[in-house]
């Protein structure tokens, strides 16, 4: 099959490309959006037209979803695959994403729920995967010197959220609206697995926050996003997020020998230790191998699924203690493939256990390992995605 | 044994002496008014001398009492007592630590709780259903056919007894400052989402607590060491319990026929309900229980873990009950099998639509209820674990 794959810089995009070429598939690229970030939709849907005019595709193929690429191929009649591996993604709130020809694949389950009813034959529930082969790779030639550069106790790899919170944005809302959302996001934080902002926020919380928040984000084209969708996801998830990850690094850095690898600021945590960027091909998968406890702290915008980072993390041979979601228990054996934690305090604790029990630890991402391995590669994935599509 | 006990005209006082009686144990029951429960000088000297002539193997009441604690811990004899509040203030007492002291706690995060503050024997027990007593009030028996035990005239379709707690302490506050006001109503909106989890505890930062006390004063009582974080959790807990108790039973009314018997204004908080007025404990309510198609448990939020007396007597009156998710209730009954359970509003309205139209369904589950409280938590059955456990640490 001929799979034109449009590209704009996603780290699962290298991995899915080999896994079509493994599975015997031709894959074109486009990438012009990986460089160009100001492209716009117009000389996007030219390029794409070109393309196809000199090379016929069978479908489309993109990370995410993009509205244009789901019309361009509404016109064509091919097929546009595109699977969501992250939360939230406001683009899905396109009207586009009812057009026939697209076959939507979404990570997380609360997000299926929330969109099939829109389009129920061509929207699909599937969790992501690891390239264990590509990490093995890597992991068998690098040097002992390399290995020792990456070594550490605790490490967390990814976004402090401080340097993309919308929400701090909001000026001259009322004491009450705030205080509220102060308390519903401080309740939010003691709770793993169920997300209940959305039903908490009465229209007329909705309404006031969009008036004191200067460029509320507002989707440009015909869409079903809904301001408390919006406000609920875009800006109180993503802040929660930055409220709760300070929170576990402060409480874990205060306690044991923790690093992070990120580009935000965290001069407020002085224990911590930043590494800065880590390179997602070549150096990731070192981190995760060499770090004694891996941490995975969800974003809340996901509310149900496994994000990438979990399947990276156990695809590198890491032990992985991740915050608790609901779909865990559907796809690995907690205890055994990987262990939760379901608050702050039990984090801690677990983090003494599991410093203290080489063992144990060993045991469970060595079994984590093996599980993704046979189970949950992207090749194994990939697969089922065509099945569903071309059925 | 020979037993002296301190009643304070509680509920289940009869039970409990008649079960001990008939266990072939002396009981010598004291009553008296206590002005204050951590000093009253009179009561103590007197509890003192009558401890002193006579040879008691325990001093027993229902709830921790400071006072019974520091005598029998003078006398150096057990105070067994048996908890069924939640909260109960007296456990932060200083006499909690007394090593005499032999605590049971029918909430198990309580007595992990207590035995955090110290607490050196404190044990985790159900409440008890008196089966001898109901069954022959009621007519029935845990050995009675279904069939014999389908055979049930009904009075109410759904029924709910207890209070609607209107006056409690967050209702009448005076002035609280609008962005701290806001923080608990988000606090409270999100703890009302989600059963069978003290969320609130958690969601209080210092600062809306240092707000909340200058702005609330309480009467400070030297005996009493109880943590302001805790203080304000319950007076939550009793709002949260207030609105949902309301509101829920608002929305059965409007839908069914549903009545309430309660000492509080039914008439005027939730007037699409039948007010039933109060009822006795011994005489009315299980016959409200027994003749209810439906009875409906909607918990206490301070109450964490524990299985509330309400849903014991219940059970243990072979009624049909419907209860909000409670750990504890989960843990000892099977969902589904004897009992049903909602998660949130929309849930209960569901299921008592259900049930109120399956009744062979409803009919069954109740039997089943009723047998396996009869099977787990007779009164005698508890009193022994109490009596086991207590020769076990004094011989």
């Amino acid at each position: 099959m001929n799979i034109l794959f449009y590209r704009y810089g996603s780290i699962c995009e290298p991995d899915i490309i080999e896994a079509f070429k493994t599975l015997g598939h031709h894959v074109e690229e486009i990438c012009e959006e990986i460089t160009n970030k100001s492209l716009s939709s117009q000389e996007a849907i030219l390029i794409v037209n070109k393309h196809l005019q000199m090379y016929p595709a069978d479908c489309i193929f993109t990370i995410n979803f993009f509205p244009f690429l789901a019309e361009i191929c509404n016109i064509y009649h091919i097929r546009y695959l595109s699977w969501i591996v992250d939360a939230p993604v406001m683009e899905l709130y396109s009207t586009s994403i009812t057009r026939p020809w697209n076959r939507v694949f979404l990570f997380d389950y609360a997000l299926y729920q929330e969109f099939s009813p829109l389009s129920p034959d061509c929207i699909f529930h599937l969790p992501l995967a690891a390239n264990v082969r590509g990490k093995d790779t890597l992991l068998n030639t690098i040097s002992d010197s390399e290995r020792k550069k990456f070594a550490c106790q605790i490490s967390f790899v990814g976004s402090l959220y401080t340097e993309k919170c919308p929400y701090d944005k909001l000026t001259g809302a009322s004491p009450f609206l705030t205080g509220y959302l102060d308390g519903i996001m401080n309740a939010q934080m003691q709770v793993y697995g169920y997300y209940f902002i959305e039903e908490l926020l009465k229209d007329s919380m909705v309404e006031e926050f969009k008036n004191h928040l200067p460029g509320f984000y507002e989707y440009p084209a015909e869409s079903y996003l809904t301001d408390k969708i919006t406000m609920s996801q875009l800006y109180i998830g993503n802040k929660i997020t930055a409220l709760e990850r300070i929170e576990t690094m402060k409480r874990l850095s205060e306690h044991f020998d923790t690093t992070i690898y990120t580009g935000s600021d965290t001069s407020s945590l002085p224990k911590l230790k930043n590494k800065g960027f880590a390179k997602s091909l070549t150096e990731m998968p070192i981190i995760f191998h060499e770090s004694k406890i891996n941490l995975n702290t969800t974003s809340k915008p996901i509310r149900s699924g496994l994000p990438q980072r979990i399947w990276d993390i156990l695809g590198s041979g890491g032990f992985v203690l991740s915050n608790y979601q609901p779909e865990i228990p559907e796809l690995l054996e907690i205890g055994t493939h990987l262990v939760v934690y379901e608050s702050l305090d039990d984090l801690i604790e677990k983090c003494r256990y599991y410093l203290s029990h080489e063992k144990d630890r060993q045991e469970i991402a060595h079994c984590g390992y093996e599980e993704v391995k046979k189970h949950h590669t992207f090749e194994l994935r990939i697969e089922q995605l065509l099945k569903l599509a071309f059925q | 044994m020979n037993i002296l006990y301190y009643c304070w005209n509680e509920h289940s006082y009869h039970d409990m002496s008649e079960t001990l009686i008939e266990m072939g144990h002396q009981v010598v029951t004291i009553r008296y008014n206590l002005s204050d429960y951590f000093n009253d000088a009179i009561f103590e000297e007197q509890l003192y001398t009558l401890m002193k002539q006579n040879d008691f193997s325990f001093l027993f009441s229902f709830n921790f009492f400071p006072v019974l604690s520091k005598v029998a811990n003078d006398c150096q004899i057990p105070y067994v007592c048996w908890v069924y509040d939640c909260p109960h203030a007296t456990l932060y007492s200083k006499e909690l630590i007394n090593p005499y002291n032999f605590i049971f706690h029918f909430d198990r995060s309580m007595v992990q709780h207590c035995k955090n503050l110290g607490a050196k024997h404190i044990f985790h027990l159900p409440l008890a259903t008196n089966t001898k007593r109901l069954t022959e009030y009621l007519n029935i028996s845990p050995t009675m056919s279904t069939t014999a035990f389908a055979n049930v005239k009904y009075f109410h379709d759904i029924s709910f007894v207890g209070s609607l707690y209107e006056n409690c302490i967050y209702n009448g506050l005076y002035y609280m400052p609008i962005d701290t006001l806001g923080f608990l109503d988000g606090a409270i909106a999100a703890q009302k989402t989600i059963w069978g989890v003290n969320l609130i505890t958690s969601t209080i930062t210092n600062d809306v607590e240092q707000t909340f006390f200058r702005h609330v004063k309480f009467y400070n009582n030297k005996d009493l060491d109880y943590p302001t974080r805790e203080l304000m959790t319950n007076l939550l807990f009793a709002k949260i319990t207030s609105d949902e108790r309301i509101e829920y039973l608002k929305a059965l009314s409007l839908k069914y026929s549903c009545t309430v018997f309660s000492d509080s204004d039914v008439e005027k908080l939730c007037p699409s309900a039948a007010f039933g007025g109060y009822i006795d404990y011994q005489t009315t309510m299980p016959d409200v229980f027994r003749h209810s198609k439906i009875n409906l448990n909607i918990t206490l939020r301070s109450i964490t873990s524990g299985i509330p007396l309400r849903c014991i007597d219940i059970l243990g009156s072979g009624g049909f009950l419907l209860s909000n998710y409670q750990p504890e209730l989960n843990e000892f009954f099977s969902e589904g099998t004897d009992f049903v359970c909602y998660h949130s509003k929309e849930e209960m309205l569901q299921l008592a639509d259900y049930y109120l139209r399956h009744e062979e369904e409803r009919k069954k589950i109740a039997h089943n209820g009723y047998i396996h409280a009869c099977e787990q938590f007779p009164y005698n059955v508890q009193v022994q674990t109490i009596l086991d456990t207590v020769s076990y640490y004094y011989k």
